[in-house]
């Protein structure tokens, strides 16, 4: 436990000195008041010159687990909230020295650039498989729901 | 053991020979032989005297070959001279050892015990050779020490010819499945892009070896403690020993990786080698980790399969492709003596194909039931052949598809039962028989496969019982030998009887589903014939060998139940030999006759 609290407190130190712009990650306080650095609340900006430009889309992370709070519109996110990533996923991509950092840019990247082999919403896979068109139309939408401050 | 000792008299012959040339006769060379020939003379007698105690196991030996299998030539006669029997020996070595290069030109003997050549040994080569049938295939039993030792070979190999570091060629190696002159060739094109495909990056040079950087911190614990151990591979991503640990302890234990497992560092691609693993984790990981490297050697290699039985930890290589499968019935045995399919690893099923077994177990699996509950509780309408089950109410029944009305008890037009409508005695009467008639032909295919199937079932079965029968047989040995007095070489008859009727079982099983696929020609009856012929003397000698241990104990029995046995094993080499031979020649019909084209497309 001790050495997770240690790379948490790492990454919080890491992530103040320097962050990507237009995303947001800190931990949240407790009920009593405490910082706990296992729960994180994070945003992340949809990517310039693209359908989700101008968009800020909450994460809740609890370590080890993190998901989309209000759950997002997207082929590669379930239902719950969850992110369908290799990167995320320990049988995967996923490696001990991905930080933070590197996962945060990994799902902005992923909003764009969605992976039609691993779908894991109906809704937002059939549209997005079927009528390019309206599931444009319908991020605009979400984007505008979204916006960044 | 025998051949060295003679070994050294030879030499001392030798010596003593060429002492007596220069000391006493040095120009006279006649006088020679007599003198090495005494010194040999001795050694026979010698020998002899070792021989005579070899020849008593060797007759036991051969007797209980005698029962195993068919014809044995068994060397009698004449006491041999020591040298005679020492260049027996040594000839069949040879053979053996010619017959092993044959199997496999580009496999390695490499680890493979030698036979001792003595006369027990020497004796069963020769009944193996017998053996050797047509559907014998071609195959080689690896333990764990020749595995590990082939992949050695092939790593000092790879790393003598491309110049590299052992750990990096195992790396290539695996990466190229094995295929060592794909390696070769490709490397020798474009090194740079092979090394880069394996996970063998740019490099620097030195052996791996752990360091205490000052102001070093673990990027994954962010632990930055003084004199903390640290290690990186060539990619120069380091990390603490610690997390080292945990990382490669979670992808080995958990995840049974090995062959396969990454530097922690996010998307590079490096592979961790044997050496750097054996510097950061303990022993017992090491030994896991070794264990599922020589795993993926014989995974990654499509001629070399791990033997299915429980515990068992050899590994059976055979150069049978899966194209050949239709023509072939690879079984193999191994070293444990349990014997199995090569291509499809179930157990034993000559002589069906692997194909033919596949299909047959789904049908099973999903059919036999079924049909069986078909055949007892329903019939089919008489003019549109719906399945129908009566679940109560009279006799006179109307089809709920076509509303044809007929009889239950005759099957007949019920407009023709007049009066008698509840108590059918009209039998005789044409269109009762008619529709009998029609009903038994659409009946027939179901009633076909039931046929084969009860008796596959039946064959299954009596195997399931005989799955204690070593130790029951065993135990009649025992007691057949307390009440007839007859050593327990004797009374190993019985024991032979039980194999081969475990084994016969065994075939004709198989030949039951194999038969179920067959079309109906000359070929076919002749294959009938054969079978009937082998389950007649099977049942015969599994009546005999049930017998009670006051009548086994009579020699006629005896020596009827060896006969028996032999019988049985030489009609089962024979239909399996037929068998594997049309198949070889794809001259079977099968029924219905399309039944591989899928399979050949």
């Amino acid at each position: 436990m001790a050495l997770c609290q240690n790379r948490l407190q790492e990454e919080r130190k890491q992530w103040r000195r320097d962050h990507p712009f237009g995303f947001f990650a800190k931990p949240q306080r407790n009920a009593q008041g405490v910082l706990d650095l296992k729960v994180w609340e994070c945003g992340i900006p949809g990517k310039d010159k693209t359908l989700w430009e101008g968009g800020l889309f909450k994460m809740s992370v609890i370590f080890p687990d993190g998901k989309f709070v209000p759950p997002l519109f997207h082929p590669n996110v379930y239902p719950s909230g969850t992110v369908c990533l290799s990167i995320l996923n320990e049988e995967e991509g996923w490696k001990p020295a991905i930080t933070i950092k590197q996962i945060l840019l990994g799902v902005q990247d992923l909003l764009n650039d969605p992976n039609p082999d691993s779908p894991a919403q109906a809704d937002a896979y059939n549209l997005f498989k079927k009528d390019r068109a309206a599931y444009e139309t319908k991020i605009k939408r979400i984007v505008r729901e979204n916006p960044a401050p | 053991m025998k051949r060295n000792a003679q070994l050294t008299g030879f030499a001392s012959a030798i010596r003593i020979s060429s002492l007596s040339d220069e000391f006493k006769h040095p120009s006279t060379i006649d006088t020679i032989p007599p003198q090495s020939k005494k010194r040999k003379a001795a050694e026979a007698t010698v020998a002899s005297d070792t021989l005579s105690a070899q020849r008593s196991s060797k007759r036991i030996a051969s007797a209980a070959a005698v029962k195993e299998g068919p014809p044995t030539p068994l060397t009698t006669g004449s006491p041999m001279d020591s040298d005679d029997e020492f260049m027996s020996g040594m000839s069949s070595d040879e053979d053996m050892l010619q017959e092993s290069d044959n199997d496999d030109g580009s496999a390695d003997d490499f680890g493979f015990d030698e036979p001792e050549p003595d006369l027990g040994y020497s004796q069963k080569g020769a009944v193996e050779k017998q053996e050797k049938r047509k559907f014998d295939i071609n195959y080689k039993v690896y333990h764990p020490e020749d595995i590990q030792a082939q992949q050695d070979d092939l790593i000092d190999e790879v790393n003598m010819i491309l110049d590299i570091r052992k750990e990096d060629a195992a790396i290539l190696l695996r990466h190229f499945r094995w295929n060592k002159e794909r390696l070769i060739e490709d490397y020798m094109d474009r090194s740079k892009k092979v090394l880069e495909d394996a996970g063998l990056g740019p490099s620097m040079t030195g052996p791996p070896k752990l360091e205490v950087i000052p102001g070093f911190m673990c990027d994954i614990c962010c632990e930055d403690e003084k004199g903390l151990q640290s290690f990186a591979m060539k990619c120069g991503h380091r990390y603490c020993i610690n997390c080292y640990n945990q990382y490669l302890g979670q992808k080995i234990k958990e995840e049974g990786e090995a062959a396969r497992i990454q530097c922690p560092a996010d998307g590079c691609k490096r592979i961790m080698d044997a050496k750097s693993l054996d510097l950061l984790v303990g022993a017992d990981l090491q030994t896991r980790y070794h264990e599922l490297l020589t795993r993926t050697y014989v995974e990654d290699k499509d001629q070399m399969k791990w033997c299915p039985a429980p515990d068992c930890t050899n590994a059976i290589e055979c150069g049978i492709k899966k194209k050949d499968l239709l023509r072939v019935v690879p079984t193999v045995a191994c070293d444990c003596k349990h014997r199995f399919c090569f291509g499809c690893i179930l157990a034993d099923h000559q002589p069906a194909p692997c194909e033919l077994v596949k299909m047959w177990l789904k049908k099973c699996a999903d059919d036999s039931e079924t049909a069986n509950w078909i055949s007892a509780n329903t019939k089919e309408c008489p003019r549109c052949n719906s399945t129908i089950e009566k679940n109560g109410g009279c006799n006179h029944m109307t089809c709920r598809k076509c509303k044809h009305e007929f009889c239950w008890m005759c099957m007949g037009l019920w407009s023709e039962h007049g009066t008698s409508w509840y108590n059918c005695n009209r039998f005789e009467e044409k269109s009762g028989s008619d529709a009998r008639d029609a009903q038994a032909k659409s009946r027939v295919s179901l009633e076909r496969y039931l046929h084969y199937y009860n008796r596959y079932a039946n064959h299954e079965q009596s195997a399931k019982l005989d799955k204690d029968i070593y130790h029951k047989t065993e135990k009649k040995m025992i007691q057949l030998q307390s009440a007839s007095g007859m050593s327990w070489i004797e009374v190993q008859y019985l024991n032979s009887a039980s194999q081969a009727l475990q084994t016969c079982r065994q075939t004709l099983k198989w030949t039951y589903a194999f038969a179920y696929y067959l079309g109906k020609v000359n070929l076919t009856a002749m294959f009938e014939d054969n079978q009937k012929d082998l389950e007649m003397a099977v049942e015969a000698l599994s009546e005999m060998f049930e017998k009670p241990v006051q009548e086994l104990a009579d020699s006629k029995l005896k020596v009827e139940i060896m006969d028996k046995t032999s019988y049985c094993n030489k009609r089962r080499v024979i239909l399996l030999a037929d068998t594997a031979d049309n198949l070889a020649n794809e001259v079977w019909t099968w029924h219905p006759k399309d039944l591989f084209d899928y399979f050949k497309s």
